[in-house]
């Protein structure tokens, strides 16, 4: 008869111990022979697979196993009296394994964040071999500039010069355009030209339409899915007519949703051959100078990066003129390097070092406060057990026993509260992504990143092993004689390490309050701090500018008309920082040097309430303004050479290339024209007319629904076509703080639950002391001690170790958080009280959980607890 | 798990109205298959085994059982006392791997009779029109 196959052998040989598995296999032969009379070969195979797992019922199993197998039994008897023993201080078990649980999540999930900001891009299959071409001035010296674009011809002619190169994507975006689909009519801003070989570069892929034609034709387009749901519904989208800009397009297919590790999220993607240079600018798409493309090569070998790289010297020789040679450099920036990487860019998803940093180091902070916790409580627990250990040595118990008997109990409760935190991680998620709007999808990450399971094993078994080891060490090394015989107590074992411990634990939880204290205090100057101009009833309209060209005036005439609007003005960005830069020189100054610009309107600084430190504003009554005048700020005024804000009016200033020669006018006192993260810049303001698109509306606060409703009316009045943008200055300013204030929100939660671990940890550190000092404390109240005097006794330690916490933190901290504030311009000062308070806050803490624990033990009659004396 | 067993008492004593002089560790119930499978170690006798026990309930009952739940009753059977098992001889059939041999034990035989009894006392006390009307309606 033929051998029974290899996986039901296997299968027998791990559910059945020897004794019954030779029958089993007989019969299982036996069964094998008359079932595949009937039947087939396969249902035979499975019917004998599901008849073997059956088998493992009853007594068949574990039963016998237990009986039989060496190494089962001793498991068997660790893990029994380890549920026990948890079962048996349950108020301990509890503290913990809260204590547990809580910090598993979220370490879990501050794994989760940090390695989706980690392994952005990776996604695609070649993200190894793909590069951008960025321009760098910033390593030539000649100016701060590193630019994520290159010039429209760079691509093809890399392509082309050189066999390294295997392919090359371009994606050229363009400003906010109105997208009408019907009488769906919305401003969109990721609207993209990009070549057709898009789909051979990256792994972007089609949900609907064919990829190959998909971009063939210039009036064809690609919604994102989040696109065609919002203008289609769930209607297909394929064959529709789409508007842009008043330019009809055919969507020919729909992108399936990439993963969220992607730094490119286009809505739109219009075929590159589509692209016109707009009206009135002085470039062709053969302009190597014209700096505004987002270019990707896809390199046939990773190997030959350094190689292309050094012959992309020699391409800038080819192409540029000689005195354009040496100012700048291409660079090949790794696609998995951009999300993180330091060239700025508004256009695609960037993260920041800093916020990696934060999140690792609270992390870690919080991983090393669960387990000192976790030691703390299992060594003051371990000391009501000497006896048992006594017993188990009594017995025959070697010291390896007793250390593998601490360890699977400290193990236990760290898989349960592994376990818990693992379904727990799923509302948390959701908790912050309602509150913080981090939206993280744990499965999604963890389908990219396999070896994030295995670290997390690797997690339960440090914090479990970890805190576990010291008592088990402590513990394996008492003699049976002296635990029988002795009442080990007090805490003469471990008490230094438990001493150290402690004050860790402080450290860790007195720096973590500190640094919310501190970014709370931030994040609040930010949100208060002046301005430069009054931003509050300020309302911002947006208006494409070529439109708003024509319509100026009629638009200003009619707002002006409605009572509570009290000045209307009009300006060329949102106070956002989204400014060019460009190279600005005056006679009086040796070379050019990089200002900022901005195009502003008649009556602007009146209206925004900024004043002018000397000359005009731009006024009516001089026709020379609109085409001879700049106003500069202070900066810019000073970096000119100028020591007085009055030298500079008068004087004649070139800026680059749009005004040939004009006069400064004017000197604006400096405000932010852009979020507070960066310093005020040097500022050159114009009044180019093609460049403004936003009306500054200075309102009454009052009823603000009929004032909007009352503008809008005016609006549809002037533009019916165009979509109705009106947005509050205020409230979009808080926009830009949004990333600082998740984090600052981030950070306090973390804190918050730090300090609830610790507290927790505390008090079962104390109530597990007093009940151990229940004698002493007895004797001391016969004695005539008093509640004071014994809670002095208890509390004292431990104000003692938070003032030392509190002395070595100070300066860590304080580095720590300086280097945090060193990314903002604008920035508070740490003040010394701030970690005092932050001490106080953690000795208050202390002695509410002594307080509550000596009051239990001092309740009790001294006459009970020395009656076995 | 003498708590246990004090509250077991006193389900078995209120619920099924035994005493506890009969209740032991193991519950010495007769479930219907496991009567089954005590009728089919009878009848297959001397070469009673799973396979043999699953086949004749299979045919005889036309049921269709696993060989592992043959193999759980018989186990089950044996805990309660009611068969006996000894490792047979090896034959060349089964590729020389011995088989478990059943055998009804006293206990075993004596609560099939109850058994039996039990039902035919309940059949003799059967009115003969109910009887009658059964076999009219079939």
């Amino acid at each position: 008869m033929k051998e029974l196959p290899k996986n039901i052998r296997f299968l027998t040989k791990i559910l059945f111990n020897e004794q019954i598995r030779e029958e089993i296999h007989g019969d299982l032969m036996e069964e094998r022979e008359a079932f595949s009379q009937n039947h087939g070969k396969l249902r035979t195979s499975f019917h004998l697979f599901i008849t073997t797992l059956l088998f493992a019922r009853y007594r068949y199993t574990w039963k016998n196993i237990s009986q039989i197998n060496n190494t089962t039994m001793s498991l068997k008897h660790t893990f029994k009296p380890a549920w026990r023993n948890l079962k048996k201080d349950k108020v301990s078990a509890l503290l913990n394994g809260v204590g547990l649980t809580i910090g598993f999540t979220l370490t879990l999930i501050i794994s989760l964040m940090l390695t989706k900001e980690m392994s952005y891009d990776q996604w695609h299959s070649k993200s190894d071999r793909i590069f951008r071409v960025t321009h760098d001035e910033r390593s030539t010296g000649r100016s701060d500039r590193h630019l994520p674009t290159v010039g429209p011809p760079v691509g093809p002619a890399l392509a082309e010069t050189y066999g390294e190169v295997e392919n090359y994507v371009r994606f050229r975006d363009i400003p906010t355009q109105p997208v009408r689909v019907g009488n769906k009519n919305f401003y969109e801003s990721n609207i993209f030209y990009v070549d057709s070989t898009l789909f051979s570069v990256f792994d972007f892929t089609l949900k609907s339409g064919d990829p190959k034609t998909a971009l063939q034709s210039a009036s064809s387009i690609i919604l994102s899915a989040e696109m065609s749901k919002k203008y289609f519904g769930d209607e297909p989208a394929i064959g529709k007519r789409i508007e842009i800009a008043d330019t009809p397009y055919t969507v020919t297919g729909i992108l399936n949703p990439p993963p969220s590790t992607t730094h490119l999220t286009p809505g739109f993607i219009i075929p590159f051959h589509a692209f016109r240079v707009p009206f009135g600018y002085p470039v062709t798409l053969n302009s190597w100078g014209w700096i505004s493309f987002d270019t990707y090569v896809l390199l046939r070998d990773k190997e030959e990066k350094d190689l292309l790289q050094g012959k992309l010297e020699d391409f800038i020789k080819v192409h540029w003129s000689e005195e354009r040679v040496g100012t700048f450099r291409f660079v090949l920036q790794p696609l998995e390097d951009i999300y993180l990487g330091d060239v700025d860019s508004d256009t695609v998803a960037s993260g920041s070092w800093t916020n990696i940093y934060a999140l690792s180091i609270t992390g870690f902070l919080l991983l090393s406060l669960i387990i000192f916790n976790y030691t703390n409580i299992s060594v003051a627990q371990s000391l009501n057990r000497s006896k048992e250990v006594g017993v188990r040595k009594a017995l025959g118990a070697s010291k390896s026993m007793v250390i593998a008997q601490f360890s699977a109990e400290s193990m236990l409760l760290a898989v349960l509260a592994f376990l818990l935190s693992l379904v727990l991680i799923f509302p948390t998620m959701n908790f912050l992504r309602s509150f913080l709007g981090v939206n993280i999808d744990p499965m999604e990450i963890l389908g990219f990143n396999h070896w994030l399971i295995a670290a997390w094993g690797m997690l339960v078994l440090v914090v479990g092993l970890l805190g576990g080891a010291y008592p088990a060490f402590i513990m394996s090394k008492v003699k049976a004689l002296v635990a029988l015989s002795r009442n080990i107590s007090g805490g003469q074992l471990g008490i230094n390490v438990r001493k150290v411990l402690v004050t860790m634990q402080f450290i860790i939880t007195i720096g973590l309050l500190a640094g919310s204290i501190i970014i709370y205090q931030q994040i609040s100057y930010m949100r208060e701090k002046d301005l430069g101009y009054d931003k509050s009833s300020l309302a911002v309209l947006r208006v494409p500018g070529p439109t708003l060209l024509r319509e100026a005036d009629v638009l200003k005439e009619q707002l002006k008309t409605i009572p509570d609007v009290t000045g209307v003005a009009i300006g060329g960005g949102r106070m956002d920082g989204d400014n060019g830069n460009v190279p600005v020189k005056t006679p009086d100054m040796e070379e050019s040097k990089p200002m900022f610009i901005e195009a502003v309107d008649y009556g602007y600084f009146e209206t925004l309430g900024i004043p002018l430190v000397a000359g005009r504003e731009f006024n009516k009554s001089y026709p020379t303004d609109s085409a001879g005048a700049v106003i500069v700020n202070e900066t810019a005024a000073a970096l000119m050479g100028y020591e007085t804000p009055q030298d500079a009016i008068g004087k004649s200033i070139q800026v680059s290339d749009i005004r040939r020669d004009a006069n400064i006018i004017g000197v604006v006192s400096d405000y932010h024209f852009s979020s507070l993260h960066n310093e005020i810049g040097p500022l050159a303001i114009m009044y180019p007319r093609t460049l403004l698109e936003d009306v500054y509306i200075r309102i009454e606060p009052g009823n603000l629904l009929t004032l909007v409703n009352n503008i809008e009316a005016k609006w549809n009045d002037i533009f019916p076509d165009l979509p109705f943008d009106l947005v509050f200055l205020e409230s979009y300013l808080n926009q830009l703080y949004l990333e600082d204030v998740a984090f600052a929100r981030m950070f306090q939660g973390l804190t918050m639950v730090t300090l609830i671990i610790a507290c927790l940890g505390l008090y079962g550190l104390v109530s597990l002391i007093t009940t151990q000092k229940t004698k002493e404390i007895s004797v001391r109240k016969v004695l005539g001690a008093n509640l004071k005097d014994l809670m002095g006794n208890l509390f004292r330690p431990f104000a003692l170790r938070i003032v030392i916490a509190m002395l070595i933190v100070s300066p860590i901290a304080y580095l720590l958080l300086s280097g945090w504030l060193d990314n903002y311009a604008y920035k508070i000062d740490i003040s010394w009280w701030l970690f005092l308070a932050a001490g106080l806050v953690v000795l208050i803490t202390a002695l509410v959980a002594t307080v509550l624990h000596s009051m239990k033990v001092y309740r009790i009659n001294p006459a009970r607890t020395l009656k076995d004396e | 798990m003498l708590k246990f067993l004090d509250l077991k008492h006193i389900f078995y004593i209120y619920v099924f109205n035994l005493h506890a002089e009969n209740i032991t560790m193991k519950g010495t119930h007769l479930g219907e298959f496991e009567e089954l499978v005590l009728l089919a170690v009878c009848t297959t006798h001397p070469d009673s085994y799973g396979n043999t026990v699953k086949d004749e309930i299979n045919h005889i009952a036309n049921r269709n059982i696993n060989l592992s739940t043959a193999h759980g009753a018989l186990a089950r059977l044996e805990d309660k006392g009611f068969l006996s098992s000894k490792m047979g001889e090896a034959t060349s059939v089964r590729g020389g791997k011995r088989k478990r041999i059943f055998e009804i034990t006293a206990q075993g035989l004596k609560k099939l009779e109850e058994a039996k009894e039990l039902r035919t006392s309940f059949w003799e006390r059967i009115p003969e029109k109910v009887l009658q009307t059964q076999f009219v309606r079939s």
